[in-house]
């Protein structure tokens, strides 16, 4: 008996000596992580003050609405290629190209290559560590106008968008890109709706606006499992994904008991609700069908995402979500199988060899 | 002239054209079988453009077997019966080149029903959409193709074929040299591959994909 308890003692007081080695082992290795950690910041600093100073010896640019600072040797050239995209630019942006008075754009000469290369960077808002604000490369390359053109657009989308701090930047969760939803993207909603294995994303995909809000968030979620599924729906959710293990739920679910299903579901919210994958491309329509000021409006209003995307479409929000609907499931991309370049390379080829059979020496 | 040659030419081929086309046919409608299965439409357009390949390799099967028939005949016999024929050797060759496009409609027929059996069957998922008719247009200029290429081989002379055996045998040889001498700096069958299967490559038409369903 006695013999028990010390080999029980011991063993507690090796177990908590165990567990206080480990302690010891991760404090030493946060100490040294955290060590690292200054040392790269201060590094990263140190660079980003160096690249802030250097914008004095920059020249500068004006194109439109964008302000550039530019490396004296590649002013020309940037100049030229600024005033071309400026137009294109406020066509695309509408009249949020003006936010862009409020922020720089960097080029600068690159010396770390044999080849002519030059950077398009554009100068984040300042904070509180980067008084003067950071430096965001964009895109990086040999010199030519296309390496301006991509970057300025760039530049341009991430410096408007920057200014939209609002429940719809948060809802989307992503930069906008307000340019037109291509027929890829179109064919991404589509197949996204038709394959959504929830009964919300079935009847979104028929045309029910309020299951739409729902799939895109656009309403709150107070109760996933009714919002998304009804019964059948909960029933075969529960009974495709294996892993809803409360055993006895999940059995009275399967056998009907829908009450067990919702608390099943319930309890495993994360199994329930789809990734919101789709909200973009309802923000681009918005944008599209609001016109010019649209994005304007858009980045400028701290209403909810369903208001904000009305009043950046100038329409009501089911008159959106309608359009929405209708394009992804009509917008398609052309059949790759057969094309016009297809079919004239094929006959010529045809013609040659037909003509080659032809005039083969074999009788000769 | 040309009936009697479409004729005995038909004879030589008929039974690989109808061994051709059942297959041809039923393609479409086994992909659409497997596909059947899948339970999203993302899974459906995955499951269809595995059988993307099975289409332009029948087409390359095709185009080969029937230029290889169109001239079985004569190889056989040495030619004899065609020198015997009051015509030059280019309309000889003509008649037997159309002759055999002639042969691949027949395929091309078979495919387009199978096809439209698929795109009619309302066994497609919602939000995919068929192509019967690109695909069976790529599927026979693919055939036509490669019907041309094989149809002027075969009536080459060996010397000829022994040319273009032997430009073949040498790249893939250079290609060994420059790998033992140069290390793997120079890559020339890569440029070479681009050149024939990158569009106006002469077999482009049977690269990219082969979507009887998609989205």
């Amino acid at each position: 008996m006695a013999i028990a308890a010390a080999c029980a003692a011991a063993t507690t007081a090796d177990a908590q000596g165990t567990r206080a080695d480990e302690l010891r082992a991760t404090r030493a290795r946060l100490d040294r992580l955290t060590a690292r950690w200054r040392v790269a910041d201060s590094v990263l600093k140190a660079f980003d003050d160096s690249v802030g100073r250097s914008r004095a010896a920059l020249d500068t640019v004006r194109a439109g609405n964008l302000r550039i600072l530019v490396s004296k040797a590649l002013r020309a050239e940037v100049e030229a290629s600024a005033r071309r995209r400026a137009g294109p630019l406020d066509t695309l942006l509408g009249t949020a190209t003006a936010r862009l008075t409020r922020h720089w754009i960097v080029v600068r000469q690159r010396n770390d290559s044999t080849l002519d290369t030059a950077v398009v960077a554009y100068v984040a808002k300042p904070g509180k560590a980067y008084p003067e604000g950071r430096e965001i490369d964009v895109i990086w390359g040999p010199v030519a106008d296309t390496l301006y053109g991509r970057g300025f657009r760039t530049a341009a989308m991430h410096l408007v968008w920057s200014d939209a701090d609002n429940p719809v930047s948060r809802w989307l969760n992503a930069e906008l890109n307000p340019d037109t939803t291509t027929a890829v993207a179109w064919t991404t909603v589509r197949l996204t709706l038709a394959s959504d294995q929830t009964t919300a994303g079935h009847k979104c995909w028929n045309g029910d606006i309020d299951a739409c809000k729902v799939m895109l968030r656009l309403v709150p979620l107070t109760d996933a499992p009714t919002q998304f599924f009804d019964s059948a729906g909960r029933r075969q959710h529960v009974e495709r994904n294996t892993g809803l293990s409360d055993e006895p739920h999940r059995t009275n679910c399967l056998r009907g008991d829908d009450k067990a299903c919702r608390a099943l579901m319930a309890f495993e919210q994360w199994s329930v609700i789809p990734p919101n994958l789709l909200s973009g491309t309802v923000a681009q329509l918005a944008v599209r069908m609001g016109g010019s000021t649209a994005l304007d409006r858009l980045i400028a209003t701290q209403e909810s995402p369903a208001r904000a995307l009305a009043i950046t479409a100038g329409v009501p929000i089911d008159s959106v979500l309608r359009v929405w609907v209708r394009n992804a499931r009509e917008r398609r991309l052309p059949s790759e199988d057969m094309s016009a370049g297809i079919a004239a390379g094929s006959l010529m080829w045809i013609l040659v060899c037909g003509v080659l059979a032809m005039r083969s020496s074999r009788w000769r | 002239m040309f009936s009697a040659i479409l004729w005995s030419q038909w004879k030589a081929t008929r039974a690989l054209v109808l061994v051709v086309t059942v297959l041809v046919f039923a393609a479409p409608l086994f992909s659409l079988q497997v596909a059947y299965t899948a339970f999203s439409p993302v899974q459906f357009v995955s499951s269809m453009q595995s059988f993307g390949a099975l289409y332009s390799i029948m087409a390359a099967v095709a185009g080969l077997l029937v230029a290889l028939s169109a001239w079985r005949l004569d190889h056989a016999g040495h030619h004899v019966y065609a020198l015997a024929l009051p015509l030059s050797r280019a309309r000889y060759a003509a008649y037997r080149f159309t002759a055999g496009l002639v042969f691949l409609l027949p395929i091309a027929v078979g495919l387009l029903i199978g096809c439209l059996l698929v795109a009619i069957s309302g066994l497609i998922p919602d939000g995919l959409h068929a192509y019967p008719i690109a695909l069976t247009l790529r599927f026979t200029l693919a055939a036509l193709v490669a019907y041309a290429v094989f149809f002027a081989i075969s009536a080459a002379t060996n010397k000829t074929a022994g040319m273009i055996i032997g430009v073949i045998a040498s790249l893939f040889f250079a290609q060994y040299l420059l790998n033992v001498f140069a290390g793997n700096t120079y890559d020339i069958l890569e440029p070479t591959v681009n050149f024939i299967f990158v569009r106006p490559g002469i077999l482009s038409v049977f690269a990219g994909r082969w979507m009887l369903v998609d989205a």
